[in-house]
Order: structure tokens, then sequence, then C-alpha cells
């Protein structure tokens, strides 16, 4: 199975025939979600909406298709110019027909797809996996109760071994690790596979937040520390419970692993975790956090009276009025995590001796070679058209990054060229003042100290830059780091096209990146 | 179900250990709530259950950890089997493979030197007979070797699944009052074996 993702139109009626019960369950009845129904189903959704909901749904998909544009053309631009009306929008929930698209969009996997053209393709139909007996083993234990994924080797459980098992040869050190077959399966209700493949890359390699490969790295490194910070998060938010916990010996990893592994994709009602998805892929895995720290207080009163076990039947079992988005979702928000995350992570990384460099330089496996990137790019372009790129490099010397040749097709280029020497393990501290619009630009800002890339926005004009990013960082500027260039950008519509790109070419302990930018005014 | 004074009902916390897909949540399953289900859901990280079973006139309330069997979450599992006081390691008996991954549990256990855990082993699966391929005399040498105690399971048709518990549960009831005698009370179980508790429950 192999299909491409095209137009809206085409999605909507593709979910639609999900919707229809696969000839492996002639009569079994579904939620809206295409799950098959527990008998004591008698959940909200099992009525009909009154009129006027259905309107305002109408209206508010109205709304979002315009802030989309045709395919998205408009999107970028939206949320350039209003990120906080996009990001209010995106916290009361993405209207589920355009939900496919927008996780896209906001998750930097269309540009990934765009890179890559056929790279998936070949991943799964000419690479072979050590991980494919593992898949298979797995695939009809993933979702068992939705129709999409019951039909034994039906286009479901054929697209999600197809997207693991071209994950697992995309990044062999990760390989397939259960788990992942829940994020696959939760996309793949809302997108074609080479669309949820790279929507998976772009998570676990960091597109546009912090990259997640750790959930699934041997010793699961980034669980741990996302248990480490929760754990400090519950004692410092809710010192009662967090003390109540410690004297029944439960920790964060009796109860919440799975919560981090899955992105509450296993074992959560499916509408919550599509509402934690919209966030969680705008604004990153704070939501997880977030979204436990709301469960912990909702049901604190209760939790506080349980002992050990009975406890841990009720971190296991939320109520089901605690599950309501609604009521859920808005007291999540109001909890504010982002400093002393970054804080705690940073406690972490001190105690378990987790260096800047070890993190770094493992991370470079995912562009594409830049020669076949700007043949990929090129073949995007439309002939005679302005290309304006701008490159920021970080080299041994400058004179190695100048690689970049003309693009055929007749187009013109204009670019602006910055450049410095960066070793990796003595990062130069570059404070923002210095840095060039054009660098900041299409880079990647990386706090002083901070051992992870952070990115900002694409970022249109520096002045305005400075205050997004206090924003969107939740930090106060300080001296940053450029570190790397990574920006992934979206391809929004064929006459504006920007494409970005870093390549690893580790010339022993130096680094060497680089990015480019393509803008094609039509 | 036996009534239990109070101070006669003891915790065990027990662990499952074993590959993925030998059956660890349905043999659970079917031990806690009678059920089996042909796709079970893949164990992410751990799910917790407890299930209170009589043995003559005590009652054994056990903490039981279901892991999840691939090798990736090796490194969460010390934290189930640390201070248990019994394990069940389970391969399947329709493959090989985690007949070998069993006896890894096997020695990893030993090597943690927990010589208080009640160790079963269980070759679950027993109803695909067609398709075995390790054989009981096998399994049953190479426990008897390694001081555990040996049963085929099946979770899908029920057969030896409580016999299993059972069992885990005499023994660690022996142990206990041997112990009792040794060092007058101390406690076998991480946690103090003096909570309150009745009905059976679950989580997965
Ligand atoms: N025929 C047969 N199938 C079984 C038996 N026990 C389990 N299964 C099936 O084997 C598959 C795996 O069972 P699980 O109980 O999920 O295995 P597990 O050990 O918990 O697996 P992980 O959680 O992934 O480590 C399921 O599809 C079960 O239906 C059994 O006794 N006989
Ligand atoms: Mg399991």
């Amino acid at each position: 199975m192999f299909y491409r993702l095209a137009s809206d139109a085409e999605m909507e009626k593709r979910r639609a025939d999900e919707f229809e019960p696969g000839p492996a369950s002639p009569l079994k009845p579904v939620d809206r979600f295409g799950f098959v129904k527990q008998d004591q189903n008698n959940s909200l959704e099992a009525k009909s909406k009154p009129t006027n909901e259905v309107e305002r749904e109408e209206r508010r998909i109205r709304k979002w298709r315009k802030m989309i544009g045709v395919g998205g053309s408009d999107w970028k631009h939206y949320v350039r110019r209003k990120p906080h009306v996009v990001r209010r929008r995106i916290r009361k929930g993405i209207p589920d027909c355009l939900r496919g698209l927008v996780w896209q969009l906001i998750s930097g996997s269309r540009g990934l797809l765009l890179m890559n053209p056929g790279v998936y393709e070949q991943l799964v139909i000419y690479e072979t996996s050590a991980s494919e007996l593992d898949i298979i083993r797995d695939i009809s234990r993933t979702f068992p109760s939705h129709v999409f994924f019951q039909q034994r080797h039906g286009p479901g459980q054929r697209s999600l071994y197809n997207v693991l098992k071209a994950y697992s040869v995309y990044d062999r050190d990760v390989g397939y690790v259960q788990g992942m077959g829940f994020l696959a399966g939760l996309l793949l209700l809302y997108m074609s596979e080479e669309d949820a493949f790279w929507l998976l890359v772009a998570l676990l390699k960091g597109a546009v937040h912090a990259p997640m490969e750790g959930l699934y790295q041997v010793g699961l490194p980034l669980v741990q520390q996302y248990l480490f910070q929760f754990e400090q998060l519950v004692k410092e938010h809710l010192p009662k419970l967090g003390q109540h916990f410690s004297e029944e010996m439960i920790n964060p990893s009796i109860y919440a692993s799975q919560w981090f592994i899955t992105v509450y994709s296993y074992s959560f009602p499916f509408p919550l975790a599509l509402r934690i998805w919209d966030v969680f892929l705008y604004e990153g895995v704070k939501i997880v956090f977030q979204v436990g720290l709301a469960l912990l207080t909702v049901c604190q009163n209760n939790l506080l009276k349980l002992a050990f076990e009975k406890l841990i039947h009720a971190l296991r079992n939320f109520p089901e009025e605690a599950l309501d988005p609604e009521k859920l979702l808005p007291l999540a928000f109001s909890i504010k995590v982002t400093k002393r995350l970054e804080e705690l992570k940073q406690e972490y990384e001190k105690q378990h001796g987790i260096s800047l460099p070890q993190l770094t330089s493992s991370r470079f496996s995912l562009a594409a070679p830049s020669v076949s990137f700007l043949e990929s790019a090129n073949a995007n372009l439309i002939k005679d058209s302005v290309v304006e790129y701008c490159c920021v490099a970080f080299a041994p010397t400058v004179e190695e990054v100048d690689v970049v040749g003309p693009l055929d097709h007749g187009a013109s280029v204009r670019h602006s060229f910055v450049g410095g020497s960066v070793v990796c393990d003595s990062l130069v501290d570059v404070p923002v003042e210095q840095i060039s619009p054009n660098v900041l630009k299409s880079h990647i800002l990386l706090r002083s100290g901070e051992s992870c890339l952070r990115q900002i926005d694409w970022l249109d004009d520096f002045q305005d830059s400075s205050c997004d990013l206090e924003d969107d960082l939740g930090v106060t500027l300080g001296p940053y780091r450029i570190c790397m260039t990574w920006r992934f950008l979206v391809l929004w519509n064929p006459l504006s096209v920007m494409v970005a790109n870093n390549i690893d070419a580790n010339l022993g302990d130096k680094i060497f990146f680089f990015s480019f930018c393509f803008r094609l005014q039509g | 179900m036996a009534s239990g004074i109070e101070n006669k009902v003891k915790n065990a916390k027990l662990v499952l250990l074993g590959d993925v897909g030998t059956g660890k949540s349905s043999i659970v399953l079917r031990f806690v709530k009678g059920q089996f289900v042909e796709f079970q859901e893949s164990t992410i990280g751990a799910a917790f259950f407890s299930q209170t079973l009589a043995v003559n006139d005590e009652t054994v309330k056990f903490e039981i950890w279901d892991t999840a069997g691939q090798e990736r979450y090796h490194s969460l599992a010390p934290m189930y089997y640390r201070g248990a006081a019994a394990a069940i390691i389970v391969y399947d008996v329709t493959n090989a493979a985690t007949f070998t991954r069993a006896k890894k549990w096997v020695q990893e256990l030993q090597a943690q030197g927990t010589i208080n855990t009640v160790m079963a082993l269980a070759g679950n699966k027993s109803d695909l007979v067609e398709a075995r391929q390790v054989t009981a005399e096998e399994a049953q040498a190479y426990a008897q070797e390694n001081g555990l105690f040996f049963m085929e399971t099946s979770a899908k048709t029920a057969i030896n699944v409580n016999d299993v518990f059972y069992e885990i549960a005499k023994r660690f009831l022996q142990a206990q009052a041997q112990q009792q005698q040794n060092t007058n009370g101390m406690i076998l179980t991480d946690r103090a074996a003096n909570r309150t508790t009745s009905s059976s429950s679950c989580c997965s």
C-alpha cells in the first residue's frame, strides 16, 4: 500500500470510508473515531449534537479553512502574523476534518516529505529491517479495537507495518520499539502512510521541537529524564500529593511512563488523546507534563485517601469526568511549567553527567545529503522564478561550506551567506545582538548551557523576533548559542517554497552544518 | 473468597517477566478476571493488578506487575522485580527464542540475589500443540537445575494458570514461615505486609 495524500476532499473521503465497518467487522457499531463501541458505551458522543452546536462547528471549520488556505498556502503567513490566535485556536481543538493537514503543517513533516522524495518508498520496498518480525508480532496488538486496524492484513495493518518498518530502517539505532505503533496508528487515522512516516521522523528527530528519539533509544534516556522532571513538578505543584506518593512509595515511573512513551495515545480516551496531540505538535512536550499535573490535580482529593494498591489502580483508571478535554485542558494550560522544565532538565543532566557534545553528535542523521537535497529542491522550483536563499554554516573553515552551485531551470539565485567557525565541544557564545537577522531568520537558537536545541519559528524580522522568542521559549533572552541550523520549513504551496536542510559532515570533532532557505517568488 | 483475618493476609509482590507476546498479560488477565482476548494490546511500560488467593487458612494478596516484554524496556524492569517475593518467567512453547530469553531472565534474577524470590517458569500457549518448539522435558530439566518450579500453561484455555499462582502462594507462605522462624518477623516484600484490602482490582 502506498498512496499519496492529496486534497482535503480526498482525505475526507478516505476517512469517511474508514468509518464504514470493514469486512472483518460487519455489524459492530463504531464511534465517530472508528473504535468499536464497548457495550456500556454511553459517552457524550453517543448523543447527537444539537443544531446550534453543529452550526458552531461549521463556523469553526470555515474559520480554520480561511486560516490555512488552499492546501496550507496561507498558514505560514497566518502563524507569523498571529501566533497567539493560532495557539488559541489549536488549544480549542483542530477540526477533525482538517486535523491531518494541520498536524503536518505544525510538525514540520511536510518539509521533510518534500525534501526527501522517494525516500519513504525506498525504505518500504527495498530495505530490510531486523525488526520486521517484531513489528509483525505487534501489528494486530495495536489499537485492536479500531476498525481500521482490525482486519488481518487489511489496509490499516499494512500501512502500520510499512510505517514502522520504514522507521526502523531509517533510524537503525532506534529500530522498532513497542509504543511507536500507537503513535503511528494515531497518525495513520489522519493521514497517508508516507505523511505519517515523516511526521514520526519530525517528532523523533526534532524538526520543530526538541527531538524525542530518546524515548525509544536503548536505556530510554528521555523517558528517565521526563519522569525525573515530572516527579519534581508533582512535588512542587501538589506538595501534599507528592508527600503522599513518597509515603506510599509511588513514583511516576509506576503510572506515567506510558504517558510519555506514547503521548497519551495508549489507554486514554481517543477524543482526549487527539486534543492533546493538537497542542503537543504545536507547543511541544510540555503539554504532556501539564496534562499529567492537571489529572493529578483533578483527582487529588481522592488520591490522597488511597493507599498503595488502590492508588496505583486509581492512577491508571481515571474517572471519565476527569478525562473530559473541555475541563482538563483549560486546567492543563493554566499550569505553568516551561521554565521549571528547563531548569529540571539541566539539573537532571548535571546529575547524570550528560554533556552537550554527546547529545548533539548523534542527532544529525536526518537530512539527505546536500546534493540530492538540492536536486530535489530543484525539481520543485518553477522555471524562471527568483530563488532567494540564505545559508548559514558553521564549519572548520568558511570556504568548505561554499558548495552551493547555481540552480537549474534558469532560476536566478540571490544569496546571503553568513559563516562562522564552530567546534562542537567549545561552542562559541554569540550574544543575540550580534547575530545578524539573516542568521536569526533561519536558525535555531540554543540557550547558553542548554544541551538541547530549541528551535524558534521562522522569523521575518529581528526586532519582532526577540519578543517572540521570549514568548515561545518562556525564557528570558540571555546569551544564545547558535549551534546549528536546522530548520525544516514547510512547503506551503508551489509558489512559496521554503526548504531548509541540514547536513552532517562530521569532520572529526568538528561538526559542519548548514541550512538553506529557498523562497520562490512566482 | 476466604475471609482471612486481617493479620493473615499476606502481601506478595509478584512480577511477570518474559519475551514479547509470550502471554504475560493474558496469563494475568485470565487469573484476575477469568478472561482471554485474542488480540491483547502490547504492554507499554508495565501494568499493575492485584488478586487475592486463599491457601488453607491463609490468604495471599498478590500485587502483580505485568511488565513489557521488549528488550528495549529492560531498563525499566529492575524497578518492577526489585523486592519481588515471586516471579513468573513466561516463555511461549511455540517459539524457542522466547525460551532462551526466559533463561536470561532467570540468570538476571539469580544474579540479583533475591534469595527469597519464589520463581516459576511458565511455558505458555500449550494449547498450540502443532506449533510446539520447546518440549516440556527440556524446560522441566532446566527448571530443576535452577530451582524453579515449572508448568505449562494456556491463558487461552485456562489450563494451569490458576495453578501456577496457587503453587507460588503456597511456596511463598512456606518460605515466609521459615523466615519467621529464623529471623523473627523479617519482611519479605519491599513494603509492609499489613495493608488492608479485600477485593481484587486490576488495571492495564
Ligand atoms: N493460543 C494462545 N494464544 C495466547 C495464549 N496466551 C496469549 N496468547 C496470545 O498471544 C498474544 C500475546 O499475548 P500477551 O498476553 O499480550 O503477551 P505479553 O507477554 O503480555 O506481551 P507484551 O506485553 O508485548 O510483552 C495475544 O494475541 C494473545 O491472544 C495462549 O495461552 N494460547
Ligand atoms: Mg503484555
